[in-house]
């Protein structure tokens, strides 16, 4: 793909779970903000200030329409990362004031979600419930979701297992009078199907998984406005200060966006990630038949090979395996670095699933292939190449 | 075990890498680095934990990430090779350790770095072994540690004199004779060719021998069978102490001193050192008849020279002999010959 001609032949980049390449539009982008209207958004009157508010703006409606969400039920916030999103909605929850009575993740999540349900419960001395998986993603819709707040990822980072039942999910939860948060982490860029028309309660991303420069993002219901009770505050958020006291912004609507973003963002990348957007909207039939090429080859070859034991049900552009040690005298991060001397740049340990992979599933440390769009045939071939001999 | 010897090469390595870090100084840097990981390790290792860094599996994937996609299934036994070989290293490493601080601690205490055969240390001086025998490893550690308080103690000559009549300063022009200065203890074989050119030495450095009165304790090293180690060691020792015993009589004065003076100073006609021929060519017959004749041209009478060869065997002459050899080896412990003792130390070997 030409948006990535930076990229070196002998570069074979696939770590794109962790981090996708930027294509040559979105690079551009981010430029021009530095160099033509390099500027603080929300506070200025000059011209190069109102252009980066457009550009922003801009991209908080992008970000929705990606989803196929309505501004009146939703906006957008950025933040560091997904993370970073999931902390700011946790920490500032109501639950009292939610009706909320326990928090269920799942056993497939991230430490992201993992570790921001743990401190939810222990901070709030809630019962804390760890739901198993279906082999495809999915939830188990018999879950007594009876007004429980869920964190769960709608893809896996592991072998990119979606939420296939997200809409039934949602629909119980919030008609037990729960509340649903999505980590959308691995979804935007691959397998955004699944978040289109969500009716979840929020929405936690990271753009620079999806294209986009290092940014993370949070889609909010409206409605979860009322059980937001602000503890992080800072410049940006509000109407008028006074000795002890102040009006926040996000009391108006077309400001709700305010109530995360405290401080200076990052102008820059967000209008980046209107950018990558755009790409990913632009991308041809063609591009996508590439990608699903591209990783349908690769899991074949790797399902074939004996010594690697690969995880994924299915093919997605998301895979993930492992070498047994006591067969073949080798673990993944040893074969990891052997195949980054090939130039070859894939991800070995328990990509922050330590729970599920390593004390449930008791597995040794994986080594993850993740593809994207930036992926050439070439690529896939030097990768089957490399590993013909095991 | 392949992070400790991991650490062992790099300690090795980082001879080499600090003399071109001087012209590299990234390379130094780096290897700092790597040093300051593999340290860790090591010493997580040493108090019996697990090593906490990725540090050894870095080692063997540095080795051997080239043959896994190559061969990968001599992947195992090559990392088997490596924790083997690692385990050697350690073992070796650690034995040669061990051996060193005994060889260190032998050299300090007993004079020799080698307790079973002394005279085969390169590190020590030259000197006669007097006691070879194939000791244990563990007798070995025990004779060193047994030698500690020895070496510790400050040594006074004078508290091992068996005869205490002469000197060998008188050998010295500018010699001043006087009973304020130190004593020097020299034990000697007769036979030992490191005693002959520790001798000569003393005489060369007047400095020493000037500021000490030094006696000489003339000591015949014994093979296992009781036969001494130098053949005509005992016949020589036996007439200098019969001449010494006899120092009373003027008409035998000094001529201890002189005999031994002759033995390492003195040549044939065919200018071969006497020693050299005592040692290796005369048998006791020609030995005895050699000294007689020295004792002739000094000028003793036959009956004198009778007198004195018929002391050699008397019981004095025995008594005193056994004397000197119960204040060698049950006092003074050298582990070989020529030992000295002055300056408040006991010295194994050659003078120098």
């Amino acid at each position: 793909m030409n948006d990535f001609s930076y990229l070196k032949e002998n570069d074979i980049y696939c770590d794109a779970a962790c981090q996708s390449l930027r294509p040559q539009p979105v690079i551009d982008a981010l430029n021009e903000y530095y160099r033509e209207f390099n500027s603080c958004g929300e506070r200025v009157k000059y011209p190069w200030g109102i252009t980066t508010d457009q550009k922003v703006n801009a991209t908080r409606e992008k970000v929705l329409k990606y989803l196929k969400l309505k501004k009146k039920d939703y906006f957008v916030s950025f933040t560091l990362n997904t993370t970073y999103g999931l902390n700011l909605v946790l920490s500032q929850f109501d639950y009292e004031k939610a009706g909320i009575k326990k928090i269920i993740t799942s056993d497939i999540e991230h430490n992201s979600p993992f570790l921001s349900t743990i401190a939810f419960a222990k901070r709030t001395g809630l019962p804390r419930e760890i739901i198993t998986r279906n082999e495809d993603g999915s939830i188990p819709i018999d879950t007594d979701f009876n007004h429980a707040l869920v964190v769960v990822n709608a893809a896996s980072n592991i072998d990119g297992r979606k939420l296939e039942n997200i809409k039934d999910v949602e629909k119980k939860i919030h008609k037990s009078g729960g509340f649903l948060i999505i980590d959308a982490a691995q979804a935007m860029a691959h397998s955004k199907d699944v978040l289109e028309k969500t009716s979840a309660d929020a929405i936690c991303f990271s753009a620079h998984k999806m294209y986009a420069p290092s940014l993370g993002g949070i889609i909010v219901r409206r409605d979860l406005l009322l059980y937001i009770k602000t503890s992080f505050v800072g410049g940006g958020m509000v109407s008028d200060v006074d000795r002890d006291t102040y009006d926040l912004l996000s009391k108006e609507p077309e400001h709700a966006y305010t109530k995360f973003e405290s401080g200076l963002q990052a102008w820059g990348e967000i209008i980046a990630l209107g950018a990558a957007i755009d790409w990913l909207e632009g991308l041809k039939k063609s591009d996508h038949q590439n990608l699903e090429n591209n990783y349908e080859e690769l899991f074949e070859f790797l399902k074939s090979k004996e010594k690697l034991h690969v995880v994924n049900q299915v093919a997605n552009p998301t895979i993930s395996l492992y070498v047994d040690k006591n067969e073949t005298g080798f673990d993944s991060h040893f074969l990891g670095s052997a195949l980054a001397d090939q130039g070859i740049m894939a991800r070995t340990g328990y990509f922050c699933v330590h729970y599920y992979l390593d004390h449930v599933k008791h597995y040794p440390p994986l080594l993850r292939f993740s593809l994207g769009y930036h992926t050439r045939p070439s690529d896939i071939e030097k990768i089957k190449k490399a590993l013909e001999n095991l | 075990m392949v992070c400790i010897a991991a650490f062992i090469i790099l300690i090795v390595v980082g001879v080499f890498v600090a003399f071109i870090s001087i012209f590299k100084r990234d390379l130094g840097k780096k290897y700092l680095k790597v040093l300051k990981k593999s340290w860790h390790c090591f010493t997580r290792h040493l108090t019996f934990r697990k090593c906490d860094t990725s540090f050894q599996d870095d080692v063997k994937t540095a080795l051997l990430k080239k043959v896994v996609l190559k061969k990968p299934e001599a992947v195992k036994p090559l990392s088997i090779t490596i924790e083997v070989a690692s385990i050697l290293i350690v073992i070796v490493t650690a034995w040669s350790l061990i051996e060193g601080v005994k060889a260190g601690l032998a050299l300090w205490t007993l004079g020799t770095c080698n307790v079973s055969h002394p005279a085969s240390c390169a590190l020590g001086t030259e000197s006669c072994s007097i006691d070879e025998e194939n000791l244990n490893w563990l007798s070995e550690w025990g004779e060193i540690f047994a030698a500690i308080p020895d070496r510790l103690k400050n040594w006074d000559a004078k508290e091992y004199l068996v005869t205490p009549i002469e000197t060998i300063n008188e050998l010295s022009k500018d010699y001043q004779k006087s009973t304020e200065l130190p004593a020097a203890l020299d034990i000697m074989d007769p036979g030992c060719t490191v005693c002959l050119s520790s001798f000569r030495n003393q005489l060369k450095n007047t400095d020493f021998i000037n500021k000490h009165n030094v006696y000489i304790m003339l000591y015949v090293i014994k093979n296992d069978d009781n036969t001494p180690k130098f053949k005509n060691s005992e016949i020589f020792t036996n007439y200098y102490y019969a001449l010494l015993l006899s120092e009373k009589d003027e008409n035998y004065r000094g001529l201890s001193l002189k005999l031994i003076n002759e033995l390492y100073t003195g040549q044939s006609k065919d200018n071969q050192n006497w020693q050299y021929l005592f040692d290796n060519v005369y048998d006791n017959e020609t030995a005895e008849k050699t000294i007689k004749e020295w004792l002739k041209d000094w000028k003793l009478s036959d009956a004198d020279i009778k007198t004195i060869s018929e002391k050699t065997k008397s019981e004095e002459v025995k008594a005193h002999i056994e004397k000197v050899r119960k204040m060698v080896e049950d006092n003074i412990k050298p582990k070989g010959i020529p030992t000295m003792i002055y300056d408040g130390k006991k010295h194994l070997g050659l003078y120098k």
